[in-house]
């Protein structure tokens, strides 16, 4: 019997069609995993459709962090025969695919059968297949099996109890089977602390995010992969105080926020590239009105439908010059779920302070993607949420000319005084102009305040010491894959330099990629922010490494392409 | 007998006058038909907020010394439902066109009234696009001439109490602006009462729709208005259309109770604080 021996991580894919149940069994090894002190990471890959297809789960276990997508995988369970093409380049002949029969990619020969059916059925039908799987990893790794009956009995706690019983069963049935499994060695070190680490989506981290940030308004319209901060703020919304509201399109969704924002809310929309089209013109509304308002964009890619589901750094530039006319705005990019969390809570605090949209940049494999954090690294340095909003007096003009171009801001029915505001031009008090020099000095007002977000904006964050001869330029959700990558020893004369604000930009970075040779890194085909940094700084970028085929970076990815970047 | 102080001088925004509207527009009259509805209903002043959309009407808010949010093209009620569900203490009207809250806004129209939520919307329907120079409208009558319905229109328009009242609108009416007096009651009664209500104004666009299909001046307008309107409360809605022709049937069509968007939400958190 040959024996294969995993040391430190093992890389666990599952792949079926929709509605198999891929995610659940995700989640539910996830999270018993986690609650046991293995990190875990997970992230998935699927097709614009509820049935059929062929969707897949990573999940990652490791005795460290591992945050990052990897092709290779370790160990592969096929609940369907189907395969994408995507998914067959993963597989290699190291790949022991664990399954039933009819199921193993033909003359696959590193296999070992289960009929994981026959065991569901013995315990009253197909239902329980997933969780007899489930099991199986969880007794191949060294798991407690008290952790997976707590688990289980939240997880159906819904249901009637001889559910959760049945399901019980099944978890220990599949344990049963990963324990006896003598062809598999897995050695992963458990760590105590883990077990108190909280395990988060990216949809969670800005969902969670605002709330931090004290946001108490959300109108939206559905659009993968964005939707799931609105269904989350709605399932929250009691619990926080928070209006949800889904409207009859995303212009709707957009005024609707900003009605709110003017009523003195904070208020949010979240939408994907597509929808964001529809409102821009709202977003216009927001620079010439100065009204405060967050705006999160789950990317994926495009024109026009594109792919649904799929990933994709693409919307950058539209982000960047929507809306006509000139006004200030502040666009991130988180780079990990825990600055999701931290930059989402800030942008609802620079929003009402300069009284902007703010954006929030992210995709769908930063929103899909999850992992277990340290509480500790969620540490936010302004949890006062301290409003900007004073009370008028008789003579208030909402739009005071100010040294900063910030005007004092009041909301109706705060104070004696009127808030007048007008998508027109308009003077101090807010009245609609054709006055061409108060159109000036107003144009000028509200441009100017982009000398004080300035003042606020984030550095690039650096990895590796400014010696390198090479410089990654890099923004948003690829953090943790090129850092994973650049772990690799080949790579020592590379350093790192990641835009978490990539409008407006630190004025370091010209600074940082002097006499370096600069490699861009992009989810999208065309560099976008390589074109900025042109734009802005006159810095010329000759290495690009680029994808948009609608799937993230692997590591294995970023390494081979480095690799090439090197020797030419 | 001299007055230099107009009743109406506290409620707009005297530096603002002269208006923009062209000698003979009824959107004057409902602007003062509003002030004079708000000034009897006793809604304390700071609580009352009005927002509009782009075009002739639009620009109403902007001589009301009240809280005011000129939005962009037809974009009111969205925001006004922003307004009103961040702060439901606000009294909230709309004031708008026919193009603004029908054709470009027409969607956000449905699905204010189908939530019910508490909101006074008057639509002013001259006809036609005023201030982009007197195309045609969702509400243009057929054969009516415009200036992009140079033939006369060959779609059917729109007929507004029949598309509110279907929507799910709790008070819907129909006035020209010759019943003044009718008109300025029935804001007051829309704007007291809970619910989506929805007043249309027929009204001369005595520059663009009156010149282009040849109805005169104003005052032959006012006659018109007076020979042509036909007053049925309680009409059926769906039978009351308007074309270059017909009468114009004027009334309360609707005034139902339901509730409201904010009361279904307000009786929840309530019943939440008697749980807690």
């Amino acid at each position: 019997m040959v024996v294969n021996e995993f040391n430190n991580k093992l890389i666990i894919v599952i792949s079926g069609q929709a509605g198999q149940g891929v995610s659940t069994v995700e989640s539910i090894l996830t999270s018993i995993l986690k609650k046991n002190g293995y990190n875990v990471f997970a992230t998935k890959e699927y097709m614009s459709r509820i049935r059929g297809g062929c969707n897949s789960s990573e999940i990652i276990v490791s005795d460290i962090s591992i945050n990052s997508f990897c092709d290779k995988i370790d160990i592969l369970f096929p609940l369907d025969k189907g395969y994408s093409s995507h998914l067959l380049k993963r597989i290699s002949r190291d790949t022991i695919m664990i399954g039933e029969k009819g199921n193993f990619y033909p003359d696959h020969e590193n296999i070992i059968e289960i009929d994981f059916s026959s065991i569901a059925r013995k315990l009253g039908g197909n239902i329980y297949t997933n969780i007899v799987i489930a099991g199986l990893m969880l007794g191949m790794l060294d798991t407690d099996i008290s952790i997976s009956e707590e688990f289980i009995q939240g997880f159906f706690g819904k249901k009637d109890n001889e559910v959760i019983k049945k399901n019980i069963e099944a978890i220990r049935s599949g344990m049963a089977e990963g324990i006896s499994l003598k062809q598999i060695k897995i050695n992963i070190e458990k760590k105590e602390f883990v077990k108190t680490n909280l395990l988060f989506s990216g949809t969670d981290s800005i969902a969670l995010g605002a709330i931090a940030g004290g946001c108490n308004f959300i109108a939206s319209y559905p659009m993968s992969p964005s939707t799931g901060v609105l269904t989350f703020l709605s399932q929250q919304s009691r619990e926080f105080g928070i209006i949800a509201e889904q409207a009859e399109d995303e212009i709707s969704a957009i005024n609707m926020s900003l009605g709110a924002s003017y009523a003195g809310a904070r208020s949010m929309v979240t939408t994907s590239g597509g929808g964001f089209a529809l409102m821009i013109e709202g977003v216009s509304l927001c620079g010439m009105t100065e009204t405060p308002l967050v705006i999160h964009i789950g990317q994926r890619p495009g024109p026009a439908t594109g792919l649904p589901t799929r990933t994709e750094q693409g919307d950058l530039e539209m982000v960047l010059y929507s809306g006509h006319g000139s006004f200030p705005r502040i666009i991130f990019a988180p780079s990990t779920l825990e600055n999701g969390f931290c930059i989402t809570q800030k942008a609802f605090n620079l929003a009402d302070k300069f009284q902007i949209p703010v954006f929030i940049l992210t995709d769908q494999y930063f929103l899909d993607t999850y992992y277990d954090i340290e509480p500790d690294t969620l540490d936010i340095p302004d949890t006062g949420n301290k409003s900007c909003i004073i009370e008028s007096n008789l003579d208030y003009k909402r739009y005071e000319l100010t040294i900063n171009g910030i005007s004092p801001r009041s909301v109706p029915g705060y104070g004696k005084g009127l808030v007048v505001v007008d998508s027109d031009e308009h003077d101090e008090i807010g009245h609609l102009t054709e006055d061409l020099d108060i159109r000036e000095e107003m144009n000028r007002k509200r441009i100017s305040k982009i000398e004080e977000i300035k003042k606020a904006i984030i550095p690039p964050v650096l990895l590796g010491d400014l010696n390198r001869n090479y410089v990654i330029v890099s923004w948003g959700s690829t953090f943790n894959v090129i850092a994973e990558a650049l772990k690799n020893k080949e790579f020592k004369d590379i350093a790192l330099m990641h835009l978490i604000q990539v409008y407006p930009l630190h004025d370091s970075i010209p600074e940082y990629l002097k006499n370096k040779t600069i490699i861009l890194i992009e989810n999208n085909e065309t560099g976008q922010l390589g074109r900025l940094l042109k734009l802005e700084f006159g810095i010329n970028i000759e290495k690009r490494i680029l994808k948009s085929n609608g799937l993230p970076f692997s590591k294995e990815e970023i390494e081979e392409n480095l690799r090439i970047a090197l020797r030419s | 007998m001299v007055i230099d102080k107009h009743p109406m001088d506290d409620w707009l925004r005297k530096d603002r006058i002269p208006h923009i509207w062209c000698p003979s527009c009824g959107i004057g009259i409902v602007a003062t038909c509003y002030i004079d509805a708000l000034r009897a209903s006793g809604i304390d002043r700071d609580k009352a907020t009005v927002i509009s959309g782009i075009g002739c009407t639009g620009r109403i808010p902007g001589y009301m010394n009240l809280d005011s949010f000129h939005t962009t093209h037809g974009r009111a009620l969205p925001f006004a439902t922003g307004i009103k569900l961040a702060n439901p203490e606000l009294n909230v009207t709309i004031l708008s066109g026919d193009g603004d809250l029908f054709a470009i806004g027409g969607n956000h129209f449905i699905h204010a009234a189908r939530r019910n939520i508490d909101l006074t919307v008057i639509c002013v329907n001259n006809f036609t696009y005023g201030m982009t120079g007197g195309q045609v409208a969702p509400t243009t009558p057929m054969k009516a001439i415009s200036a992009t319905s140079p033939y006369g229109n060959f779609e059917h328009p729109f007929n507004l109490v029949h598309v509110a009242s279907a929507a799910g609108a709790i008070y819907v009416a129909r006035w020209t602006t010759l019943h003044v007096r009718r008109l300025r009651n029935a804001i007051l009664e829309a704007m007291t009462k809970r619910g989506f209500s929805f007043i249309e104004v027929i009204s001369p666009c005595p520059t663009s729709y009156a010149r282009s299909n040849k109805l005169g001046t104003g005052l032959d307008i006012m006659r018109f208005y007076q020979q042509r309107s036909v007053i049925r409360h309680g009409f059926d809605p769906a039978k009351t259309d308007i074309t270059m022709s017909s009468e114009i049937i004027v009334g309360k069509f609707v005034d139902s109770e339901k509730p409201t968007f904010t009361d279904n939400y307000e009786e929840y958190c309530k019943k939440l604080k008697e749980n807690k």
